[in-house]
């Protein structure tokens, strides 16, 4: 049996299907004999000490590595102590009702109580309250936990959806590869299986229903086909496939340890986007020119409060630090719309993609911004920093950006604080307005830097997350390569860096074009510098103008595709 | 029965960790311990309950009454009314 899928990490695994859904238990009223009132009681106080000890060990597993996500069941461990809930569900028991239908009612009515709270971060924990009835019942119905903290040998995880929480504690060991039902080329799943190196695959409907636990499953990542049950032929076939694909692997690593240049030696600059530098980007460090993106959402997100200045500014330095001299382009704070800080309220909004978010929501809170800031600019002085605004979409915009990081300078200096006065400021292109005003814009700021991703979705009118839309999203590609084309024109003009940060200058085909275009900053996510590194090596500085020219002159992504594979092969057999 | 009117001072109100601290530090007394909100007629809040306490909803700038009965009455009042009036270090 054959399955289709897009292709989000790329690769080739034969393992056996794991499934991965929660656990739905229905429960309905039953009453038990007054005798066993008392056995009940205690039968409740056994299942919360599992639960409690099943709770420990999650939050424990991840306290050295996520202390963020650890929070998490620390909290869960709240509620299931919790005075009020508990004597609910003995008084339920008392009143001769059978232990699930105690729980099911008992939590159903905290679950009311909470909703009902008017601050809406308030209403959001019943998702805890459901969790942790959930596992309570599991526990009853002798389950055991699934999660992906233990998986068997080469498992291919079949899921609806992967969640930050599902991943947190994936078994790093023995996944072999990821299938979904839904979600896009940027969704966490693709980010985290790239991150891995392994395979994933989504767009696979019913997968989890099809695909059953335990089977015997091909997944090429390289064409999006799935065979369940494969026959003994297809079996050699794939792994045929698979030695090639790795002999192919082992060509590229050997590429990520040199510099990345063109045949004639031409220098294009590679380099990592972050959030908190991870294990695997502080070992591709040394392999790589700057930190394109370093993404700050992750110090709000992950906390409680507010970070403070203090603790933004060790973050920050850290960063610096370890990178060693290279440049660290930090991105100030992105959040707003789907974003939310549990500890900051935003009102809801009907289109949170077109909001008040990044830049727009920092202008808004004056002290939210200027204590970020302030902490950057200090940092400074450890190391080469660039500090540059998401969301830019007028000059206006940038001019009040420029105000704030003024007021923030002049105010560290009232305080005796040291920072490099003379730090980069640039901006990114996301919005399409201010690609088209490039000329303006680059008369304000050092730099930009390119986020194909919003920029392409902007400009398209389609969810890249969409799954059934992102046909859409790539028909867009043949526009933004002429509109980012302009937008380096008009900056190279006036002798300021531009540099490309989102997936697509990590995408072999489309990064020789920028190349082209005469960019030579290209920053991507650790999997795909050795194969840019690479095609990068084909071509000349003169081929790769060529190259470019060709493929603006073409207006369909399909036409361009085919163009770039033709040229890159050609190549390639030399 | 022992009993204290503070203010809630503290930028995010007795929320997410504020409210654990509070919870956690009640769990500490044997008294039975009790939160209600001074702006309304809501029902008071089992301070060792973090859900009821929750969706008591007490933001910044609400006055509440602390009340305890029990043997450490006066000194679970007493501390739990420190802390909220020490803004929970936020």
């Amino acid at each position: 049996m054959k399955y289709q899928g897009n292709c989000i990490s790329e690769g080739i695994a034969i393992g056996r299907a794991y499934t991965y859904s929660p656990v739905e238990i229905h429960i309905t009223e039953h009453t038990i004999a007054r005798s066993e009132v008392a056995l009940t009681l205690e039968e409740f106080q056994d299942l919360k000490r599992t639960a409690m000890q099943e709770l420990l060990q999650l939050q424990r597993k991840l306290q050295a590595t996520d202390p963020g996500k650890a929070k998490i069941f620390a909290a869960h461990k709240e509620m299931l102590e919790d005075e009020e809930l508990e004597e609910c569900i003995c008084d339920a028991i008392e009143e001769c009702y059978t232990l699930d239908w105690a729980i099911e009612s008992s939590f159903t009515q905290f679950i009311d109580l909470l909703s009902k709270a008017k601050d809406p971060l308030i209403s959001a924990r019943t998702a805890d309250l459901l969790d942790v009835k959930k596992r309570l019942l599991r526990i009853r119905s002798g389950t055991p936990e699934k999660n992906l903290a233990k998986l068997p040998p080469d498992a291919i995880i079949i899921s609806h959806d992967l969640l930050p929480s599902d991943t947190a504690a994936i078994d790093r060991k023995h996944v072999k590869g990821i299938i979904t039902e839904i979600g896009g080329d940027t969704s966490h799943t693709a980010i985290i299986a790239r991150s891995y190196g392994i395979p994933a695959i989504s767009g696979v409907p019913q997968a989890v229903e099809c695909l059953k636990d335990g089977e015997k499953i091909i997944m090429n990542a390289l064409s999006g086909e799935i065979i369940y049950a494969p026959t003994p032929e297809e079996l050699l076939a794939a792994t045929r496939a698979k030695n090639s694909f790795m002999q192919e692997k082992e060509i590229q690593n050997q590429f990520l340890k040199r510099p990345c240049r063109t045949s004639d030696h031409v220098s294009v600059m590679t380099g990592i986007n972050i959030g908190a530098l991870t294990e695997e980007e502080e070992r591709l460090l040394p392999y790589v020119d700057y930190i394109g993106l370093f993404r700050t959402e992750f110090l709000y997100m992950d906390s409680d409060h507010m970070p403070t200045e203090e603790e933004q500014y060790e973050a920050y330095r850290n960063v610096l630090e370890k990178s060693g001299g290279k440049t660290v382009t930090l991105r100030t704070l992105d959040i707003g719309g789907d974003k939310v800080l549990p500890y900051f309220e935003l009102p809801k909004e009907e289109n949170p993609f077109l909001g008040n978010r990044a830049l727009r929501l920092c202008l808004d809170y004056e002290e939210l911004f200027n204590t970020q800031l302030r902490a950057a600019l200090r940092a400074s002085v450890h190391g080469d920093l660039w500090i540059m605004f998401p969301m830019v979409g007028s000059i206006s915009d940038i001019r009040r950006a420029l105000a704030a990081l003024e007021a923030a300078k002049r105010s560290l200096e009232k305080d005796r604080l040291p920072f490099d006065e003379e730090t980069k400021i640039g901006i990114m292109i996301e919005i399409p307005a201010i690609a088209v005003l490039a000329e303006e814009a680059a008369r304000y700021v050092d730099f930009a830097s390119i986020g194909t991703n919003d920029l392409l979705q902007y400009l398209s009118a389609a969810d890249r997350q969409n799954a059934q839309i992102v046909k859409y999203y790539h028909a867009g590609i043949p526009a933004a390569l002429r509109l980012i084309d302009h937008v380096s024109r008009k900056f190279a003009e006036q002798g300021k860096t531009v540099g490309v940060c989102g997936e697509m200058g990590g995408d072999p085909v489309f990064a020789p074009i920028f190349a082209g275009m005469g960019i030579r900053k290209l920053s991507m996510s650790t999997s795909r510098i050795a194969a840019v590194k690479q095609v990068m090596s084909l071509f000349s500085a003169e081929e790769l103008a060529a190259v470019k020219e060709c493929v603006l002159a073409r207006d369909s992504t399909e036409q361009i595709a085919a163009f770039m594979e033709a040229q890159i092969a050609k190549k390639q057999e030399k | 029965m022992y009993k204290k009117t503070v203010k809630i001072i503290n930028p995010t109100g007795l929320h997410a960790r504020p409210a654990s601290d509070f919870v956690a530090m009640a769990k500490k007394f044997t008294s039975k311990i009790k939160i209600k909100d001074l702006s309304n007629d809501e029902k008071p809040a089992n301070a060792k309950s973090i859900i009821t306490l929750l969706a008591l909803g007490l933001g910044k700038g609400t006055d509440v009454e602390i009340m305890a009965e029990g043997e450490d009455e006066e000194k679970a009042v007493e501390s739990l009314a420190a802390l909220i009036e020490s803004g929970f270090g936020e």
